[in-house]
């Protein structure tokens, strides 16, 4: 099915199409002319026989017996006959009329084998050989006896092993009445005619000549042909009885009619015939021969044509397939060349030099392949160098970036020493440790010691924020009972809550809390959380809720009634550096860390934070911690 | 009527302003504080300041708004600019409404009694 879908394959059917149809109408159209134009001349030569046949028969029949005309006026027969009739026989007397009669008859090419006188009823009154006489004397059909008219003779035949006889029956009747009595039948032979009957030379090897007359309701037909000793040796064939309405072509000849056509012959042959009548005679004759030997000839044409036919058919379709390789192979070429540049190799180039478009067409693939391939290793060698450019930009992002966390760490590092020993030598001139102050001396280094505290938290908050976003804060995990540890929170801020009026409550289950973390970090958290409720809180109170959320998860939330926070600043709260309270006295702002670094290290133990507020009534903020730790 | 000369400072620190009252008082100086951009206008034609120290960084309304407002209404009274970062575009910015000088975070006490000194 492939082959014929693919271009090659529909070339080389419709070439072989095209020569087997352009063969077989030539050849057909051949045969038919050749077979119409040897049936012109088959009919032609039988006319031409039929033709001569009937000449030559009704020479023989002029020929036959001179004077017989006159025999029904020949006076003594007549008496003879009448003597006879009237119950007076004398056979001796109407046989030597006869032989008279006979002696007289014979002359030229025919001759008279033999005379007999008979009754109405076909019995023979007296006979006579002739001289060329041969087997026994025909007499007439009693049937045809019957239906003589006075003064009307018939011609007839018959046919015997030795040959053809013509039968001549004249009936005789009583003087001055129309009634036949009987009947002079004479039997001649015509040797020049049987000899002309069995020339078949125009009609082919199985060539006929039939004669046929219609005798007393039926038709009668001899035919004749050569056996093949040449003319002359002539077979006699057969008397054919016929029905009178036979629709076989002698029956035509013997009814009047002339024509000509292919029927089924006498002996089931398709036969071809040509036909005519007699007239003088009343007889018809035939000539015939088998179609398959006058049309023999152009059969050899048919079964040729047919060979040649199928030669065409074979040699066309070979002739087609090399054809449609030729116009294929290129295309075929090329395909090669677009599958392997589709699979990738651009390399890839064509050579055909057989039919100008399709080289054109090959050339123009090759320049597209040049030119693909120049812009796929252009753009190969581009990708390259972008890459290495991005790689390099992002080492110096990462180089930078470590250069930063390496920076704050150092830095945060190198501002605790300093200020370790500013808060030491402050606090110990404040306390008096070396001599006393007075109120302005107190205050001032009071302000110091403080923001010294500050600056050391806020050292640390930067250390710790550097950890997280780096993804280095240290977790030493341990089995910590978290509401204990908001125990201590709450114990360590109690003081600061009450100095600023507020309530500061714990709500702890009795049960411990127990979780895997970090225990330093998640105090920070919590702790952070109080811090930023105390200094949000004007009145009221902080409370701290510890409790397992579900088998695997713990929740502590702080709880405050102070400010809250806008709607506009919650989505940013967790941000660094993000305060919610800017117009919020100094001494109040945190430095923006807390909660930051708060939700890092939460997070950094696979929990989360979360946060509810509403300005004016105050702040829920809640963490979760993972009961069994951190995953790592 | 003192005759002692008058210093606005307006900053919203309280460890800030503390210092600055206790360090000019003994400088002897009148120290009136302010701790918002909007109080500033509402006193500054009343009390007449010798000097405005004024915290650039400041809630309500800015500092550079602040010093403009001094400006017009007595140009007279010289500000100096106080800030933790003295970067060129603060500086041009605070020149540009008027500022007289600047100090630097975190103030050294020489510095600012030299600076008070070249304005009185």
């Amino acid at each position: 099915m492939k082959f014929v879908k693919s271009l090659k394959g529909r070339l080389a059917i419709m070439v072989a199409i095209a020569i087997v149809v352009t063969g077989t109408v030539v050849l057909l159209f051949t045969y038919f002319i050749a077979r119409a134009e040897l049936r012109e001349q088959v009919f032609k030569s039988m006319e031409g026989v039929v033709s001569r046949t009937s000449g030559e028969v009704e020479l023989a029949l002029r020929d036959s017996s001179p004077g017989l005309d006159s025999l029904a006026a020949d006076p003594q027969l007549v008496a003879d006959i009448q003597a006879y009739a009237a119950d007076n026989p004398d056979n001796q007397a109407i046989e030597a009329d006869l032989a008279r009669l006979v002696s007289t008859g014979t002359a030229g090419s025919t001759s008279v084998t033999g005379m007999l006188v008979t009754t109405m009823g076909g019995t023979v009154i007296a006979s006579v050989k002739g001289p060329a006489a041969g087997g026994a004397l025909k007499n007439a059909d009693p049937q045809l006896l019957s239906e003589l008219k006075p003064g009307h003779p018939v011609v007839t035949f018959d046919v015997g092993a030795r040959g053809l006889t013509i039968i001549k029956v004249f009936p005789m009747s009583k003087p001055g009445s129309n009634q036949v009595t009987g009947a002079v039948v004479s039997n001649t032979r015509s040797p020049e005619l049987e000899s002309e009957l069995s020339d078949t030379s125009g009609l082919g090897l199985g060539g006929r000549i039939l004669l046929s007359d219609l005798v007393a309701g039926k038709i009668s037909v001899a035919y004749f042909r050569n056996n093949g000793g040449g003319v002359g040796s002539t077979t006699v064939g057969r008397l054919i009885r016929l029905p009178m309405n036979s629709d076989a072509a002698p029956a035509k000849a013997a009814r009047g009619e002339k024509g000509e056509g292919e029927s089924q012959g006498l002996f089931g042959h398709e036969v071809v015939s040509s036909w005519d009548s007699i007239p003088e005679a009343g007889w018809g004759v035939t000539a015939t021969t088998d179609s398959s030997d006058a049309f023999a000839a152009i059969d050899r044409l048919r079964n040729v044509s047919i060979l040649v036919i199928l030669v065409l058919l074979v040699g066309g379709l070979a002739l087609a397939y090399m054809i449609a390789r030729t116009v294929a192979r290129p295309l075929k070429d090329l395909q090669d060349g677009v599958k392997a540049i589709a699979a990738g190799d651009l390399s890839t180039r064509v050579t055909i030099s057989d039919g100008v478009e399709v080289t054109e067409l090959a050339n123009e693939f090759n320049s597209m392949a040049g030119r693909l391939k120049d812009l796929y290793d252009n753009l190969e060698g581009k990708v390259q160098e972008r890459t290495i450019e991005l790689q390099e930009a992002n080492d110096r992002l990462k180089e930078l970036d470590d250069l930063k966390s390496e920076f704050v760490s150092m830095a945060s590092h190198e501002l605790r020493s300093p200020m370790a020993s500013m808060k030491m030598g402050v606090s110990t001139v404040l306390r008096e440790m070396t001599g006393p102050l007075n109120e302005d001396q107190k205050l001032m280094l009071g302000i110091a010691e403080r923001n010294i505290d500050r600056l050391t938290t806020l050292t640390s908050e930067l250390l710790d924020l550097t950890k997280i976003e780096a993804g280095q804060l240290d977790i030493l995990p341990a089995e910590v009972d978290l509401g204990t540890l908001a125990a201590e929170v709450v114990e360590a801020d109690r003081p600061l809550a009450e100095h600023e009026g507020v309530d500061l409550v714990l709500a702890a289950p009795e049960e411990p809390v127990m979780a895997t973390c970090d225990r330093d970090r998640i105090y920070q958290v919590i702790q952070n959380m109080v811090g930023n409720a105390l200094n949000f809180t004007e009145e009221g109170s902080v409370t701290v809720s510890v409790a397992k959320e579900t088998a695997e998860r713990a929740r502590v939330c702080i709880k405050d009634t102070g400010l809250g926070i806008p709607e506009d600043a919650i989505e940013t709260i967790f941000d660094k550096w993000s305060r919610a309270h800017a117009e919020t006295r100094s001494e109040k702002r945190g430095t923006g860390l807390g909660l930051a670094i708060s939700k890092g290290i939460v997070e950094a133990h696979g929990g989360s934070v979360t946060l509810q507020s509403k300005a004016g009534t105050g702040t829920t903020v809640c963490f979760t911690l993972p009961l069994r730790g951190p995953d790592e | 009527m003192s005759d002692k000369k008058k210093i606005l400072i307006v900053d919203d620190n309280d460890d800030i302003v503390t210092t600055y009252r206790v360090v000019l008082d003994r400088m002897g100086y009148d120290v009136i504080v302010v701790r918002d951009g909007l109080e500033v206008l509402d006193v500054i034609t009343d009390i007449k300041p010798d000097l405005v120290l004024l915290d650039v960084l400041l809630p309500g309304l800015s500092g550079s708004e602040v010093c403009r407002t001094i400006k017009e209404t007595s140009r007279d009274i010289p500000v100096v600019a106080i800030t933790a970062s003295l970067s060129a575009d603060t500086r041009k910015r605070m020149e540009s409404v008027g500022a007289d000088g600047f100090l630097l975070k975190p103030i050294d006490v020489s510095d600012l009694n030299r600076v008070i000194k070249r304005f009185m």
